[in-house]
């Protein structure tokens, strides 16, 4: 009879942590270290020693016979374990907290005490949502419906995250931060999504672009994958700090001037491109080197320029679009939510019909939602652009820096991650192109599709799974890094971070690192739902093909 | 009508991959081209449809120069089929088949019921394959939507390029039948390429060999065999070729009434429609002795016998002759 080894494990490791490690830590203020408590240790009922007991409970469980009713069990001790430990700890410590004085002892000063969670409390919610997935494993392998897992496997955070509404858990020290944070965190959560949105966007943009190109001419894609690849190298925050100096420059130019030296870069660019092609079977070794070298630098020049101006302007345009309060702006940030929401469901909708006129209706309502969204969007940036600009005298004084560019803040910040975000977009949209099958672009060809028609039709659509891919590997790294931007003030999530080390509050850190882990599971999660609904089920990795 | 006339087709690297090749393909004719690896055979058949620009020389389509024609045009007029059957993926075995219609603008309505239309011609039944993804089909069923696809707009020529290669021998048989009684049907005007010398005779109204880029022999399979142009052609062809000639021939057309008492259908019955070479095997299993030969309904129609089979080809050999 097959033991259910994860219950097993789930159930020790919640069980061992809970007997032999604090449970909590009393804070007399925010700075101070706290005095650890164990759950065994705490006074009172005898909930405490339960919640022990209901920790070891799996263990009996597991050596039940595989079927829908262990995983019924072993999902509902899981749910409970998660949702009492951290309830548990929460009604113990309004009783700690009150007797702060008399616990801490004399000579303590106590301002604002708080509840720290321990290891134990980490280490128990681990091993409760272990033992929950050992359930919602033989749920599933019993064949039970969707509904149902789905219930069992959010109903312990479902009922967390109501007591958390109804402020039971109010008493722990990050939200006790929250709460005197929270609309600080909102502004950085905004800004930090904003970095990640804009570089994506801009990145998109390169990134496919190349790819697009280095797939396209095999004598340029060796530079063009040497390139992004060495900029990954440099470390993150070396990058902020080379950007300083010459974005800080750079602000200082006329626009004018930086729109001439663009175009003349691009020419130079583009007629050494045509020499290195013309020369590159001529020459070898080292001889090729320096040329595709040379090639490169030229390039980058006015690539550099496009992606500086553009992503440090869309960044101050998109942020004054999805944070102004003017009243135009609102409703446009309602139509948008409006109309994505309109257009996931229409696409969800029109995927599970057969095809027929149904589904052609709700094709075109999909269409028509996110034409909805587009336009909104850009009328938005559009109208954010107004705003932004309306200091500008003229152009002929305009200033690059005017146009969002400089040396510390968001520019350089977004600049960053827009160049962190290639080497992901480039290598994989390269590598989907290039692993489509010759026999299918063969096809193509010879049954008159014409090579716009080839690459909307088949070729992108094929390697679209890989794009995606790079897409979430691209924007999980960023959630990242976007961190570190708050060493060159550029704000975002990493402002709590960094404020937390500088003042040894992890409250503060965990207020910063917390939402970034959640922002980057999110984005993950709608990026792979993106991949569910753009992807044809003829290609997708999973053998669930629609059964239709 | 397809018309080669003095094509010439040169590679960068100096490779000729088609040498000065004169070739014409009959209206409603299957013409094989045919030859061993590398000949040039796959070339010269993309030329046709643009896909490769020839070096020098001149290719009519219907009576016109192809190079008058803007490409893509072109190739929506020019069914395709390759070994690889290159499916989309991507797209259901309806949108597959839908692709050339669809880029012709055509209407919607009209391209589902040529949809359904050709999935039967192909025999797949429409309900239960038009919407399934072309992974969740069987080789051949894939090969039949690649026939099906590459007749998608009703295009007047077709070029298939070893259709059906890419199948196990039992499936290939079949999908041979059935494209032979669909031809029948439409009579589109064929370049068929095979390296394989019996499907190049049993599909082929005509047949091209090929060697080293240039048209040896362009004959009909009868002729073919019987007469190989040279030693190539004739190591080409097979030391059974006697052997493939009895297969072109119909038993029903060389068979005797049966005299007296019909004899039992047993075993080794050979049908009315099958080749002259199974009834010479149903003989050699029957000592050589009497073979009675059945119509469709199972029912003795005739007999074969040595006498008879020696006399046809007696026939046969007086006819090339004269
Ligand atoms: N794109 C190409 N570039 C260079 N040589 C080619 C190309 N395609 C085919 N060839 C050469 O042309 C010759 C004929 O090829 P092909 O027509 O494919 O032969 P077949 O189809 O008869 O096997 C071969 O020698 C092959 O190597
Ligand atoms: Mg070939």
């Amino acid at each position: 009879m097959p033991v259910n080894r994860v219950a097993v494990l789930g159930s020790l490791i919640a069980g061992l942590s809970l007997f032999f490690l604090p449970l909590v830590e009393l804070k007399p203020n925010r700075l101070a270290s706290g005095t650890p408590f164990y759950l065994l240790q705490l006074e009172g009922d005898l909930r405490y020693p339960v919640l022990f007991v209901l920790a070891l409970v799996p263990l009996v469980l597991a050596l039940r016979p595989p079927d829908a009713v262990r995983g019924t069990l072993l999902a509902g001790v899981g749910n409970a374990l998660l949702f009492l430990t951290l309830y548990l700890p929460a009604v113990a410590g309004e009783a700690l907290l009150l007797d702060a004085a008399a616990i801490l002892g004399e000579g303590v000063r106590i301002s604002n005490p708080r509840l720290l969670p321990s290891a134990a409390l980490a280490l128990g919610l681990f091993g409760s949502y272990t033992v929950l997935y050992a359930g919602v494993r033989d749920l599933a392998a019993a064949g039970v419906g969707r509904g149902a897992r789905a219930l069992a496997a959010w109903g312990g955070l479902a009922l967390v995250l109501l007591a958390a509404l109804a402020g039971r858990f109010d008493i722990y020290s990050i939200l006790v931060e929250f709460d005197v944070r929270g609309q600080q965190l909102a502004q950085r959560t905004v800004e930090h999504v904003m970095f990640v949105a804009v570089a994506l966007a801009i990145g998109l943009v390169l990134g496919v672009g190349l790819g697009l190109w280095a797939h396209r001419d095999r004598r340029v894609s060796p530079v063009i994958l040497y390139l992004v690849g060495i900029i990954q190298t440099i470390p993150s925050l070396a990058l902020f700090g080379v950007l300083l100096v010459p974005l800080a420059r750079l602000g200082d130019q006329r626009a004018m001037a930086v729109a001439v030296v663009f175009a003349l870069t691009l020419v130079a660019a583009a007629a050494a491109l045509a020499l290195f092609r013309w020369l590159a079977p001529r020459l070898r070794g080292a001889g090729r080197q320096v040329l595709l070298l040379a090639v490169a630098l030229l390039t980058a020049v006015p690539v550099a320029l496009l992606t500086v101006v553009l992503a440090s302007y869309l960044f101050r345009v998109s942020f004054i679009a999805f944070t102004s309060p003017v009243a135009t702006l609102a409703q446009l940030r309602t139509l948008m939510l409006v109309t994505l929401l309109a257009a996931v469901v229409l696409q969800v909708l029109a995927r599970r019909q057969r095809p027929g006129v149904a589904r052609s209706w709700l094709v075109r309502a999909t269409w028509l939602a996110s034409a909805g969204l587009v336009v909104a969007l850009v009328s938005a940036l559009v109208l954010a652009s107004q705003l932004f600009l309306a200091r500008v005298e003229s152009v002929s004084t305009l200033t690059v820096r005017e146009l969002g560019v400089s040396g510390i803040g968001p520019a350089p910040a977004v600049i960053a991650l827009t160049l962190y975000s290639l080497l992901p977009l480039v290598r994989n949209t390269y590598a989907g192109l290039v692993n489509v099958d010759p026999a299918v672009i063969d096809a193509g060809r010879g049954m008159g599709m014409s090579a716009p028609q080839r690459f909307m039709q088949i070729e992108l659509p094929l390697a679209l799974p890989v794009i995606m891919a790079g897409v979430r590997n691209a924007s999980v790294a960023l959630v990242g890094i976007a961190a570190i931007a708050t060493v060159i003030g550029a704000g975002g999530l990493g402002d709590f971070i960094l404020g937390g080390i500088i003042n040894t509050s992890i409250d503060q850190i965990l207020l910063g690192a917390l939402p970034a882990v959640l922002l980057a599971v999110f984005l993950d999660a709608v990026l792979r739902g993106g991949e569910g609904i753009l992807v044809s089920p003829g290609i997708r990795a999973s053998d669930e093909v629609a059964a239709s | 009508m397809i018309e080669f006339e003095r094509v010439v087709k040169d590679f960068a690297g100096g490779v000729r991959a088609v040498d000065t090749l004169d070739l014409i393909v009959e209206k409603g004719e299957i013409s094989v081209l045919i030859g061993p690896s590398g000949c040039g055979k796959t070339t010269s058949m993309r030329l046709v449809n643009r896909l490769i620009p020839l070096t020098s020389g001149r290719i009519t389509v219907e009576g016109r120069d192809n190079r008058e024609i803007a490409p893509e045009d072109l190739r929506r007029k020019i069914g395709y089929a390759i070994q690889q059957i290159g499916l989309f993926p991507h797209m259901t075995v309806g949108q597959n088949v839908a692709v050339v219609p669809r880029l012709l603008g055509w209407e919607e309505t009209r391209v589902a019921k040529r949809v359904d239309a050709l999935l039967e011609l192909v025999g797949l039944d429409p309900d239960i394959h038009r919407d399934v993804y072309p992974r969740q089909l069987s080789g051949g069923q894939q090969q039949r939507v690649g026939v099906a696809r590459a007749l998608g707009a009703d295009p007047p020529i077709m070029l298939m390029d070893e259709p059906f290669g890419a199948v196990d021998p039992i499936t290939r048989a079949v999908l041979q039948d059935e494209f032979l009684q669909i031809q029948a049907t439409i009579a589109k005007t064929v370049v068929f390429v095979t390296h394989d010398i019996d499907e190049a005779i049993k599909m082929g109204d005509r047949i091209a060999v090929m060697r080293e880029g240039k048209l040896v022999q362009y004959d009909t399979p009868q002729d073919l065999l019987a007469r190989p142009a040279d030693e190539f052609v004739r190591a080409f062809v097979g030391a059974d070729r006697e052997l493939k000639r009895l297969g072109l021939v119909r038993v029903r057309d060389v068979m005797s009434a049966p005299g007296g008492e019909p004899p039992e259908p047993g075993e080794d019955a050979v049908p009315e429609h099958a080749s002259v070479r199974d009834a010479l095997s149903a003989l050699v299993g029957r000592a050589f002795g009497e073979t009675p030969v059945v119509d469709a309904d199972g029912r003795v129609c005739g007999v074969i016998t040595l006498e008879a089979l020696r006399a046809a080809l007696r026939r046969e050999v007086e006819e090339r002759a004269s």
